[in-house]
């Protein structure tokens, strides 16, 4: 079996001190632009009044632990996944059910609502991700157009169109994330670089160009070229398992949470991480992040139930929301900042807003 | 086999050694720069932000529906 490209005296023992003294580099090279803490910088800004959040709707109608929910660009539709193989879309303003699929699946892990509304995908323990085309006609049996799009070697962790219903960017246990063709099936692009289960993804905003972050099992936070598939920068400060990855609004950041019972926020132009969300009280794993619309504040949900609302600029914990029976698996702002959704291990979904005054 | 083993762990390490490479060419900018601008792209939407500014009852999607009464 030939080596390719061995430069000359290149052996193991010297690639291995190479890759020393290159991750020193690395180290020395961030340190030195560790300048100032966030909250230094945000000191003089405004402290926030405090939140009046209160739940709006309930959404019930799973019969099983609710894994992953996303909003349609219409702000008023949700799409939920549940253990027991159910995926719903709801009317989030009349909390009616408008579409049922039962998957041949347990643990549907992720679901996505495609950009034109007319689709959403899903998939679990399957290691497929399925594309259903919504139909206007009730009795239409969904499951009867279904597309087998994304083939995995492991359970999908987490699903995403790119900025048409034409693509499918996935997350797999397999250790790998996957660009795919939705129409041919074809897989376009993959990403490899984690060594354990990919956990969650999110794609860049549009305005910030082809890249997505990823975060697994490995305790890292990946960021990857969605056209080449390089691995352009690579966090690993995390102690745990990381379960949510979400970009900051303006897509120079992204926050992540993980079971070592923190959130962080990593600065994608300073290759850092530059603030730490976590408190001694709390020490269960946090599942899901989002950003409210400004960027300022960061909806956080927890093994032990609840939803910690978090200053993203000072690092402080503006809110504790309770109200969910069981762990919160999953957590979305809607696309016009409104409102965010909450998924639960109770079964339910709850959507929040703030009262003016 | 121990040919295999010594030559896929080459392989390994040189691609640790090629992303480790590309990951130190990437240009850094200091975390001063880096914050203010954050601070500043909360601040400048903040106001445009319902969940931080709270939503008018009128205006709200989500306000507790109201019931009708037929006479």
């Amino acid at each position: 079996m030939a080596c390719q490209g061995l430069a000359s005296g290149e052996t193991l023992k010297s690639l291995k001190a190479e890759s020393e003294t290159l991750r020193k580099k690395l180290e020395e090279e961030r340190k030195k632009l560790h300048d100032v803490e966030l909250e230094k910088v945000a000191e003089k800004a405004e402290a926030l009044g405090e939140l009046n959040m209160k739940t709006r709707r309930t959404l019930k109608g799973h019969g099983n632990k609710v894994l992953c929910m996303d909003w349609c660009k219409d702000k008023r539709r949700i799409v939920s996944s549940s253990q027991d193989g159910k995926v719903i879309v709801w009317d989030a303003f009349t909390t009616n059910k408008e579409h049922a699929v039962t998957m041949p699946t347990t643990w549907v892990m992720a679901c996505a609502y495609a950009p034109s509304g007319c689709a959403i995908a899903c998939g679990g323990l399957d290691n497929k991700c399925s594309v259903y085309p919504l139909s206007l006609d009730k009795d239409e049996n969904l499951a009867a157009k279904k597309k087998s799009v994304a083939m995995h070697t492991n359970y999908l962790s987490g699903c995403t169109f790119t900025n048409s219903d034409m693509q499918i960017l996935t997350s797999s246990g397999d250790g790998t994330s996957a660009l795919w063709d939705v129409e041919s099936g074809q897989l376009l692009q993959s990403f490899h670089g984690h060594s354990a289960d990919v956990l969650t993804l999110d794609l860049a905003p549009s305005e910030t160009g082809n890249t997505f972050v990823s975060g697994g099992s490995d305790k890292k936070a990946n960021v990857w070229d969605l056209r080449s598939g390089q691995n352009v920068q690579s966090f690993d400060t995390h102690d745990s398992d990381i379960n949510c990855v979400k970009y900051y609004p303006s897509g120079d950041a992204f926050a992540s949470a993980s079971d070592d019972s923190t959130c962080r926020l990593f600065d994608l132009r300073a290759d850092r991480e530059v603030s730490i969300y976590s408190k001694d009280s709390i020490i269960f794993g946090a599942a899901s992040v989002d950003f409210s619309l400004s960027g300022r504040l960061l909806f956080a949900g927890y093994n032990d139930y609840t939803i910690n609302v978090w200053d993203v600029l000072k690092g402080t914990r503006v809110a504790i929301l309770f109200g969910h029976e069981n762990r919160v698996s999953s957590l979305r702002v809607s696309p016009d900042g409104t409102a965010f959704c909450s998924g639960s291990w109770d079964n339910t979904l709850r959507v929040r807003h703030e009262r003016e005054g | 086999m121990s040919n295999n083993n010594a030559s896929s762990n080459l392989v390994v390490a040189q691609r640790v050694v090629k992303q480790l490479r590309f990951e130190a060419s990437v240009r850094r900018i200091k975390v001063s720069q880096a914050a203010v601008d954050l601070k500043n792209y909360c601040l400048q939407n903040a106001h445009q932000d319902p969940l931080l500014m709270g939503v008018p009852s009128s205006d709200n999607p989500f306000r507790p529906p109201k019931s009708c009464s037929l006479f």
